[in-house]
């Protein structure tokens, strides 16, 4: 088992510039304007920057809210907000206040733009204790409950973990992670729309509250606590870099020093993806990392099961073991343009997430029509082994490729790891003879979970299957995806026919 | 009666022209949503509502499209004054599959124009007189379906 890693991505946020925009920003409870449009936000950040500050003032601004009569869901939001956030200072709401935010719970699922004002929706269905409508903004995540994750970029994703938490009754400790990573993205969390004030208290209303345990009074405490005390903690984790090596096997080369291990992607046990940089060019690369035993497992013939390439396919650098270390191999590609898809995607936006979804569909749908027609046929391709960029509004998947699955299927260890991958999208002959049309299936997966928020399949590693929940996609996208998501491959399309589909809509 | 929607929009009689006011005005639809008791909205107020409930409150004249989130219902209203019954065209706008907006209601006709532009009609077309103007065929095709047992 490697050492956990550090992921250096963290260590270059910056927390504390809209730490200081909301000190800035800021003024007492009695110094609001209750005919602030963004009232809700004022009233949070009002709490989260001075949590001890008098209360007296919020009495007349509890009356106010209760005797105003908003009609939009928009403006109710604010209302519940600014409650809230009052609730949370320590400030005792009527048992009005709660019958008048539960009275309005569908409404303030519906707000528009959707994010970050449905998240608050959910996060107020969650803390009332109406699970089904925090599901209707949030998805829980997909097969069994496991603590300590963390899901960057996505809030919409940490809220549907949360609505599981409480489902199941987990405890604070499980979203540590997750909190951690939500304070060390504050800012760019903020500026992609997924975060405000008034989402941070809810938040830690549920953190601290519903899982933690402690009084409602306090949790304005706790948030300015939570939030205020990560500079601090990133500040120490970068001297802490800055005076250690890294954490294998970041800084470590393959090929004879001809490339390098830079950055983590994911997994914490033997297999893991990282990013990388061709030292001689500056390409950068991508890096799968598995263990290795010279005696059981043969590095010739793994060279010689990646060895095929096509238009469109990451290309192929290397495959050995890490310089100095005979006891991991790798596959190394170098990558096109763009980013690793995990963190070009973000959370699926009801606006933005159907015209996403298919642009990275049709685009990485014609990479693998291509990869198809040279007899490449990417039956396990997946997102992680996806690189994509943003270029505006528009997505695109720019380069792909399989070959890390071709290492990893070669796992000999007997001993317990962390799985790399949670979900699985191929098709139930992935193993069998495959065709185009499992690749179909496979991309008709994610395109769904794109376009949806939602992992669709209900089939687990091992045991996969066509059965899945309902895809709440328009109906051209729904109807196409569902056809090809289908346990029969003669009933799904060809991987051109759906290709060709997607670029119609 | 079952549980109804009351729509509280201002609107003018078509017959005597009295205005209505939005407190006092006589328009609702009955059997709209799962709501177990009565409701008034404005416009801009959200409903929890999924496009099966309309299709159980109105008789279907065509389904909305995905691309079409605004839709609209022809519902029958009777004058506080003349007592005489009037067409309102309600719109909505669907925010999420679960949740639509009630936009507002605007005084309308039972011609075929507007009875191809609507989405939804009401059930209780059987009560309406047709008047100059109209699509005599289509409203007598749509009591028909509006009678009990039929679809």
């Amino acid at each position: 088992m490697i050492d956990l890693v550090e992921d250096p991505d963290r260590l270059r946020a910056h927390p504390e510039v809209r730490l200081r925009a909301w000190e800035h920003a800021a003024v007492p409870l009695g110094a609001i304007a209750l005919e602030d449009a963004d009232l809700g936000n004022a009233l949070a950040r009002s709490v989260l920057v001075d949590p001890q500050q008098a209360r007296e003032p919020a009495v007349a601004i509890v009356e106010r809210l209760l005797a105003a009569a908003p009609v939009s869901p928009e403006a109710r939001l604010a209302v519940a907000d600014g409650l809230n956030a009052l609730a949370c200072l320590g400030v005792e709401l009527p048992d009005r206040a709660r019958e008048r935010i539960a009275a309005w719970l569908p409404d303030l699922t519906a707000v528009e733009p959707p994010l970050p004002g449905r998240l608050r929706g959910a996060l107020a269905a969650l803390a009332l204790g109406d699970l089904q409508r925090a599901r209707y903004v949030a998805a829980e995540p997909h097969g069994p409950l496991v603590g300590g994750l963390a899901f960057p970029n996505d809030t919409l994703s940490l809220v549907g973990y949360l609505i599981g938490l409480v489902r199941a009754g987990g405890s604070a400790k499980a979203v540590d992670q997750a909190l951690r990573s939500v304070g060390e993205e504050l800012d760019a969390l903020c500026a992609s729309g997924q975060l405000d004030e008034a989402t941070i208290v809810w938040l830690a209303r549920i953190a601290f509250h519903h899982l933690g345990g402690a009084p409602l009074a306090e949790i304005a405490q706790r948030a300015h606590d939570w939030l205020w005390r990560v500079p601090a903690a990133l500040d120490q984790a970068r001297r802490e870099a800055a005076s250690k090596p890294p954490a294998f096997p970041r800084g470590r080369t393959l090929g004879g020093g001809a490339y390098r291990v830079e950055q983590w992607l994911r997994g914490t046990g033997a297999q893991r993806l990282y990013r990388g940089v061709e030292l001689a060019t500056g390409d950068r690369v991508l890096i799968a990392l598995d263990d290795y035993s010279a005696r059981r497992q043969d590095l010739a013939e793994l060279r010689a099961a990646v060895s095929r390439s096509a238009p469109g396919l990451f290309e192929l650098a290397h495959v050995g073991t890490i310089d100095d270390d005979a006891y991991h191999w790798a596959i190394v590609e170098k990558v096109p343009a763009g980013e690793w898809l995990p963190r070009v995607l973000g959370p699926a936006d009801p606006s933005t997430a159907t015209r996403k979804a298919i642009e990275l569909g049709a685009s990485a749908g014609r990479i693998l029509r291509d990869a198809a027609g040279h007899g490449l046929v990417l039956a396990q391709i997946r997102p992680e082994l996806m690189w994509a960029e943003r270029s505006g509004a528009r997505y695109a998947v720019t380069g792909l490729s399989a070959r890390a699955i071709d290492l990893f299927r070669r796992a000999r260890g007997d001993a317990f790891t962390h799985p790399l991958f949670e979900r699985w999208y191929r098709a139930p002959e992935h193993d069998v003879d495959p065709d185009d049309r499992a690749v179909s299936f496979a991309l008709a997966v994610m395109i769904a979970e794109w376009a949806t928020g939602r992992y669709p399949l209900r089939s687990a590693f091992g045991a996969e299957s066509a059965e899945h929940d309902p895809i709440e996609a328009p109906a051209a996208l729904r109807r196409l995806l569902e056809g090809a998501i289908r346990a029969n491959r003669a009933d799904r399309p060809r991987l051109s026919e759906l290709v060709d589909a997607l670029e119609r809509l | 009666m079952p549980p109804t929607i009351f729509f509280r929009v201002p609107l003018p009689c078509s017959s005597c022209g009295s205005p209505n006011d939005a407190r006092a005005i006589n328009l609702y639809t009955s059997g709209l949503g799962n709501d177990p008791i009565d409701t008034s909205v404005v416009p801009g107020q959200a409903l929890e509502l999924e496009p099966a409930d309309f299709a159980d409150a109105y008789l279907t004249l065509r389904e909305p499209r995905d691309d079409e989130p605004i839709f609209t219902a022809l519902e029958l209203w009777g004058c506080r004054a003349c007592h005489r019954l009037c067409v309102a065209r309600l719109t909505f706008r669907r925010r999420t599959p679960f949740v639509v907006e009630f936009v507002g209601a605007e005084p309308a006709t039972l011609s075929k124009d507007e009875l191809d532009r609507a989405h939804y009609v009401s059930r209780r077309i059987d009560e309406w007189a047709p008047q100059p103007g109209d699509d005599v065929e289509r409203i007598a095709e749509l009591e028909a379906r509006a009678r009990p047992g039929a679809r």
